[in-house]
């Protein structure tokens, strides 16, 4: 790994005649290829790109506030989670509170003691259903949560299908989770 | 990104021993070829436990498949990113300020922005069965996105031209900058409120929630990406000695074509 | 259904482009080597 671009002292000697009045001066057009001496565009583009999309990461992340939701217990209490205005709220779906008709979803969240009624017009997708808990984003409104967003939050627990599924189905509140 | 590879034309007949070197891949050792078969067959057994012995989740059904892969693409993304930080370090910090060690940097950085995009990709497909939406502007998922954003602009900045050691100075500047973020993206679920869910089991408290053979089959996931990743860095890193040699190489033909020129002036 | 669909595609999408980076890694190798003298390659 020299640096073949400087030229070493042992060929200076050997080749002084032969080097002797080399014009060494960079041509960029003339190089074989023209790929070292080219200032080149993609890699620029690319670059510039990556800044546009790394800024709109960020504003992005920062718009949306950093925590990403706020528990039913904190709505009108944390700062932030000022019941006036545009809200994502996390809780489980309560067992048996799930009711659902051709336009809309209702159902309750819990979490830590509190409940808040949620409406959705609409089928939440994923892997909703009762006891799982759910970030649900939209506005307070007389008491209900009118909803226009709902994400399944998934816990960090696995287990294969049949193991647990007696136990949970005979009792009336849902598995406590951690 | 194929600025190196030679025009066909300029390519030397090739003797008895080129073509069997070929035949071999010209990358290849004895030991590269031991981690490959070990890394094919750990795959095969990624995807028969992954699909056919591991049990559906009770809550995820089959959608839990797709983490025997996304975790594990996410751990070598980090594993490749460390790499590059590492070797970033070796090259500067070492007195030989040695190009082998920008190689494996770039090699690794490369390899790892492939199974990042592949972590995003699984991800939200993975986030669209179980959340319900493919993307969510929280902690994780955009902390991901920063640091794969991040590490294309690193491969672009080594692609941006000048010499060997030019190149190998400004990247390894970046890549020792960059590895900040991993530990942040790890964190991430720990340090704000995330729809991602927290570490199952590289986390704080140590306890594993996984049912035995859901487990196993991610641990395979995590060891045949792993010798995967291997087996891509000792090759491309020396892909890229082969690259390097061959830019010299121009050098050479640009120089022995001034002495020509001169020639011809002196003779005229 | 639709599970299995997007489980398929994860797999196939993932070994798929992991097998074609390997592929052309080593195709690109094996061009660039050509013109390296491949007979001082300091793994060999």
């Amino acid at each position: 790994m020299t640096d073949t671009s400087a030229p070493q002292p042992e060929d200076a000697d050997v080749e002084s005649d032969v080097n002797a009045g080399l014009n060494l001066t960079p041509r960029p057009d003339v190089t074989p290829s023209g790929r070292r001496n080219r200032r080149r565009i993609g890699p620029i583009i690319v670059l510039a790109v990556v800044v546009v999309a790394g800024v709109v990461v960020i504003t992005q992340f920062l718009g949306k506030s950093l925590d990403y939701y706020c528990n039913v217990d904190e709505v009108s209490v944390k700062a932030g989670c000022s019941a006036d205005r545009s809200l994502r709220v996390q809780g489980t779906v309560e067992r048996g509170s799930l009711t659902r008709d051709d336009t809309e979803t209702r159902f309750i969240i819990a979490f830590n003691g509190k409940t808040m009624p949620v409406v959705y017009d609409g089928d939440p997708g994923g892997k909703f259903q009762e006891c799982i808990p759910v970030v649900v984003r939209g506005r307070l409104s007389g008491g209900t949560f009118l909803g226009n967003e709902v994400e399944v939050k998934h816990s960090n627990e696995y287990a294969a299908k049949n193991k647990s599924r007696i136990d949970t189905a005979e009792s009336s509140t849902c598995p406590q989770a951690a | 990104m194929s600025t190196t590879v030679p025009n066909p034309q300029s390519i030397p007949g090739t003797n008895a021993s080129a073509v069997s070197r070929r035949w071999r891949g010209i990358t290849s050792t004895g030991f590269s070829r031991v981690l490959g078969v070990a890394t094919l067959v750990l795959v095969v057994w990624l995807v028969l436990f992954g699909l056919l012995f591991s049990p559906p989740d009770q809550t995820q059904q089959s959608s839990v498949r797709i983490m025997y892969i996304h975790v594990p693409t996410a751990w070598v993304a980090y594993l490749a990113f460390g790499v590059t930080g590492l070797s970033s370090a070796m090259y500067l910090f070492r007195r030989a300020h040695s190009l082998a060690w920008d190689r494996v940097a770039g090699a690794s950085a490369e390899i790892g922005v492939m199974f990042m995009a592949l972590t995003l990709i699984t991800g939200s497909l993975w986030g669209r069965l179980t959340w319900g939406v493919y993307w969510a502007w929280d902690a994780r998922l955009t902390t991901t996105a920063f640091l794969f954003v991040t590490y294309v602009g690193y491969l672009a900045v080594r692609r941006l031209g000048g010499s060997h050691q030019a190149r190998a100075k400004r990247s390894a500047v970046l890549g020792l900058l960059a590895v900040i973020e991993i530990p942040l993206v790890h964190f991430s679920v720990e340090l704000w409120r995330s729809l991602h869910q927290e570490a199952s089991v590289a986390n704080p408290s140590g306890d594993v929630k996984m049912d035995g053979l859901m487990l196993f089959s991610l641990f395979v996931g995590l060891i045949a990406f792993s010798l995967l990743y291997f087996w891509l860095v000792l090759h491309r890193q020396r892909a890229m000695y082969l690259e390097d040699q061959y830019d010299d190489a121009d050098l050479d033909v640009a120089l022995v074509e001034r002495r020509a020129e001169t020639k011809e002036h002196s003779r005229a | 259904m639709r599970d299995n669909v997007f489980v398929a595609i994860c797999y196939a999408l993932t070994l798929g482009s992991l097998l074609s980076y390997a592929t052309v890694l080593l195709r690109r190798a094996r061009r660039a080597g050509r013109v390296a003298k491949s007979e001082e390659l300091p793994w060999t």
